[in-house]
């Protein structure tokens, strides 16, 4: 985790060169800040400003009390003096220089032999060794994503900023690399401000949150708040509504996972790889309310709750629980009045297996 | 075959290519601006840089003639600083030579640098490389097979330029007569065996910074990061 004072506080406005004006308010904490939103939000754009490659309108960006930006003050350091380590979306790995090379690249002021130890350890911690000589072009793009990493690492940047990291993976890659990506990223113990606009990938991949659309950060906050109590209804249909629990794997039995989460054992699909400590997701419309345990529900997930709030949303209404964790339930008007929803009322939550949705942390 | 014409026309070829490395570069460096490139100022320096293609050199020739007559502006601010007159001398027909050959610098030069990807320029940046360390070792390795285009077009034209150095610099042997020049007066001497060998020594030229030129073309590409 990054020492105290290691840390980035920025605000700021940009206009981009499309006309639209995107608001960029980041701070890092410990760990990883995920700048997540619909593609086209500005989120890239708020990276590259705090990197330096784009130049605020107004407002500041400071880093361990230093300013690197403040348009009151003139300041505006180029990305040369900021230190960071910048991962684009598209890598650019530079093609004319092998993966040794392109590794080393930032480290030219050091002498020979130092230089060549700094290169050997980072190619050894992103097992890398064996593709030393390779060109990029003839390497996949997971060799290709290590090889990025490990350039940005090696000169012991500051700060640590990722443009959808992932994106340039098929599927099953993103999927294997998610849980190493994470490792590395907690490794190095450095701030890191982390774009995507991938559901799984902020869930998996962050710490921190900031939710942004059409150019304004609409909510603030540790994943698991954002994503379980959106702010409003706009931030809601962006992260989806649903609640994120933590938990853990305590059985896995003919590809389905038993977990508990405080105390409740729910059943779901088993992930992939076999980690023990999981987010549980649970999408608010996927959670169906009982009075009795007995009733003709075929859901295999069922556990008493407390209602602790009751909130109409247009024709559906928003029921919060509290079954030893928190949990929110979406259901129709029709059947809040059914069942007589009020706060304090104890009755019983129930979820089909499919909808329990496991994410490796 | 002249001899001392062939050693003026490559002495005029070599000065004119280190001059327009000189110039072209950071002028093909600028035009070829990410967001800027053909609009507003640039569009019209792109524009002249280009005319010398469509102009007859005749008539650039009788321009720069009249331009850099010893009573003109630039004759009398290069009288003052040289004591020198620019028609008929070899300063008048670089000078020429420099201006009529902007397209084949300028071109594949701005060509290179407009294909680069800026992003590896941003990514040298982030990793602390100065502006000019990442000219060094980002710009010159993606772009010299353009670069290198542009300074062999260059010579090549330069050595084979005609109208423009006659119409500023004259015959004069040993100052302004290049192989093409003397070419012509072969030709009018009814010399054909003596047009015949220098005809052939330009051809060659020609040929060989074809060949260069499309082998810097065809060699692979390493490009993209394999998305």
């Amino acid at each position: 985790m990054s020492p105290p004072g290691q840390r980035l506080v920025a605000a700021f406005t940009l206009r981009h060169r499309s006309g639209t004006t995107i608001d960029g308010s980041v701070e890092t904490g410990n760990g990883v800040v995920v700048l997540y939103g619909p593609s086209g939000c500005g989120k890239t754009t708020v990276l590259r400003a705090l990197a330096g490659l784009d130049r605020p309108a107004t407002g500041r960006i400071a880093f361990d009390g230093g300013p690197w930006f403040d348009a009151a003050r003139g300041i505006d350091l180029p990305p040369q003096a900021r230190d960071v380590g910048m991962l684009g979306q598209d890598l650019a790995l530079f093609p004319w220089l092998d993966v040794a090379g392109n590794v080393g690249y930032a480290l030219r002021r050091l002498p020979a032999a130092e230089r060549a130890a700094r290169v050997d350890a980072a190619l050894r911690r992103f097992d890398l060794e064996s593709l030393a000589r390779r060109m990029p072009a003839t390497l996949s793009g997971g060799q290709q994503q290590r090889v990025a990493l490990a350039r940005a690492l090696v000169r012991r940047p500051r700060l640590l900023l990722l443009d959808e990291p992932l994106s340039a993976l098929d599927a099953p890659l993103r999927a294997l690399l998610r849980p190493a990506l994470r490792r590395w990223l907690v490794e190095t113990g450095l701030p890191v401000v982390l774009v995507t606009h991938d559901h799984t990938e902020a869930l998996t991949l962050g710490d921190g949150i900031v939710v942004m659309e059409e150019g304004r950060v609409l909510q603030t906050g540790t994943v698991a708040e954002v994503f379980s109590r959106p702010a409003d209804a706009r931030v809601a249909r962006i992260v989806g509504t649903e609640s994120i629990l933590c938990g853990e794997v305590i059985a896995v039995e003919a590809g389905l996972a038993t977990v508990e989460v405080a105390g409740v054992r729910l059943t779901a699909v088993a992930p992939p790889d076999g980690g023990r400590r999981v987010h549980v997701c649970l999408r608010a419309e996927e959670v169906v309310l009982l009075r009795h345990t007995d009733g003709g529900v075929s859901a295999r997930n069922r556990f008493p709750a407390t209602v602790r709030f009751v909130v109409p949303e247009g024709a559906l209404v928003r029921v919060g629980l509290d079954a030893g964790f928190e949990l929110t339930a979406l259901v129709t008007r029709a059947a809040a009045e059914e069942l007589a929803l009020l706060p304090g009322e104890r009755l019983f939550a129930a979820v089909k297996v499919p909808a329990v949705h496991l994410v490796p942390r | 075959m002249d001899v001392t014409a062939a050693w003026l026309t490559f002495r005029l070829a070599a000065t004119t290519t280190f001059l327009l490395a000189a110039v072209g570069l950071p002028l093909a460096w600028w035009l070829a601006a990410p967001h800027g490139r053909g609009t507003g100022l640039r569009g019209l320096v792109e524009a002249v840089c280009t005319l010398p293609l469509v102009l007859p050199p005749t008539v650039a020739g009788f321009f720069l003639l009249v331009a850099t007559a010893p009573q003109s502006v630039v004759g009398r601010l290069w009288g003052r600083l040289t004591g020198a007159t620019l028609p008929f001398t070899f300063s008048g027909i670089l000078l020429a030579a420099v201006l009529m050959n902007l397209p084949y610098a300028i071109g594949p030069f701005t060509a290179a640098f407009a294909a680069l990807d800026r992003r590896l320029v941003e990514a040298s940046w982030c990793l602390g490389e100065s502006r000019t360390a990442t000219i060094l070792r980002v710009v010159l390795p993606a772009c010299w097979p353009g670069i290198v285009t542009g300074l062999v077009m260059t010579f090549a034209h330069v050595v084979g330029e005609f109208g423009v150095v006659l119409m500023v610099g004259g015959n004069i042997p040993g100052i302004t007569r290049t192989l093409s020049v003397a070419l012509y007066d072969d030709v009018q001497a009814l010399d054909h065996a003596s047009a015949a060998r220098t005809a052939s020594v330009l051809v060659a030229v020609a040929l060989v910074a074809l060949v260069t030129v499309q082998r810097l073309g065809r060699r692979p590409v390493e490009k993209g990061s394999g998305r």
